[in-house]
């Protein structure tokens, strides 16, 4: 009986613990900027080199490159939306669109996806811009595409001539494009 | 008289085998890290630094104190618990920073602390103020945002 109690207090005195914490707070980031930088893209419309055939379109400095960090909620997502500014509006006969190819880089995990992510074919997603926003790429979670020259979503400025007749060679526009990074809260 | 011995008994056993570990915190503050944003240099990149996602304590963020026999053997163990999903590239990392009256150099490196009890050093006999300093490794945009907080348990066995 001695004996048992005595291995009883043994063990339970042969062993003693204690605790502390750690604890790291992660912050939301929703970081975006643009390459080159925002160096303006020039779109000319000029006249054709033949009788008979089209106008020509001549492009210069028409790619862009988004960057972007993103940390989110358990749950939430974000999208990137792009619009002129407000009351802008393309020259009279001309569509201004973006093309938005998929994600290649460097980054990491969900990049999140163009608006019409047609992946399998390797063919991008276009949208004509006007003032109000339109969705270019959604779902993106926690994410960083890279930084360098290549990496991220790759944009392409084009015009395209809809009506010839209301073309006007004289005239010009600037115009102001803005790109959003927003929460989309989708589950 | 059997009640008297049997006290007696648990006497003695407890003051030869009997040890104790007692984890302080730098001014009674556990290590709380907020990440800050500012460590994401430009758009696209992830925390930075020279050493990418890694936050390091000060080097006695914790001091434990044993205390056991003169010429007792214990070692001393560590793991964690958490609650929730502790990502897995999330490396928690422990080691001491000085091993002035130490016995061994083991612990003096920076070891991952894992959920089930690990070695940390072996020692003998009493030891104050062991200071200890702890690593974390993977931070990233990638993890969901939220606090991650880790129970880190000590425990002192004989060896």
């Amino acid at each position: 009986m001695y004996i048992i109690c005595c291995f009883y207090a043994i063990s339970i005195y042969a062993q003693d613990s204690d605790e502390t914490s750690a604890t790291f707070r992660l912050s939301e980031i929703a970081l975006l900027d643009l390459s080159p930088g925002n160096a303006t893209v020039t779109l000319n419309v000029g006249a054709p080199t033949d009788a008979g055939e089209k106008a020509q379109i001549v492009a210069t400095n028409n790619d862009k490159w988004i960057h972007f960090s993103s940390a989110v909620f358990p749950g939430n997502s974000r999208s990137i939306s792009i619009q002129m500014e407000l009351g802008q509006k393309a020259p009279p006969g001309i569509y201004l669109k973006l093309n938005t190819a998929n994600y290649s880089g460097s980054g990491k995990n969900n990049f999140g996806t163009p608006k019409w992510d047609k992946s399998l074919t390797s063919v991008t997603s276009v949208v004509t811009l006007t003032d109000e926003p339109q969705t270019i790429i959604s779902n993106i979670k926690g994410a960083y595409t890279g930084n360098g020259s290549n990496d991220g979503y790759k944009l392409t400025y084009e015009l395209e001539i809809y009506q010839y007749e209301l073309l006007d060679f004289d005239q010009s526009a600037t115009l102001s494009i803005i790109l959003t990074l927003t929460d989309s809260n989708s589950i | 008289m059997k009640i008297f011995i049997l006290i007696i008994f648990m006497i003695i056993s407890n003051v030869l085998f009997s040890q104790s570990i007692k984890v302080e915190t730098k001014k009674n503050i556990e290590w709380f890290e907020t990440i800050p944003v500012s460590d994401i240099i430009e758009a696209g990149n992830d925390y930075g630094g020279a050493d990418t996602g890694t936050y390091t304590s000060n080097r006695d963020q914790t001091e434990i104190t044993i205390k056991s026999k003169k010429h007792n053997r214990t070692v001393v163990k560590i793991r964690k618990e958490y609650n929730g999903n502790w990502p897995q590239n999330l490396d928690l990392q422990i080691r001491r920073t000085d091993n002035y009256n130490r016995d061994s150099n083991d612990g003096l490196i920076f070891q991952t602390i894992t959920d089930v009890d690990n070695v940390f050093f072996y020692t003998t006999g009493n030891q104050k103020n062991v200071p200890i300093q702890y690593r974390i490794k993977g931070i990233s945009v990638l993890l969901p945002v939220q606090d991650y907080i880790a129970i880190i348990i000590y425990t002192v066995y004989d060896y």
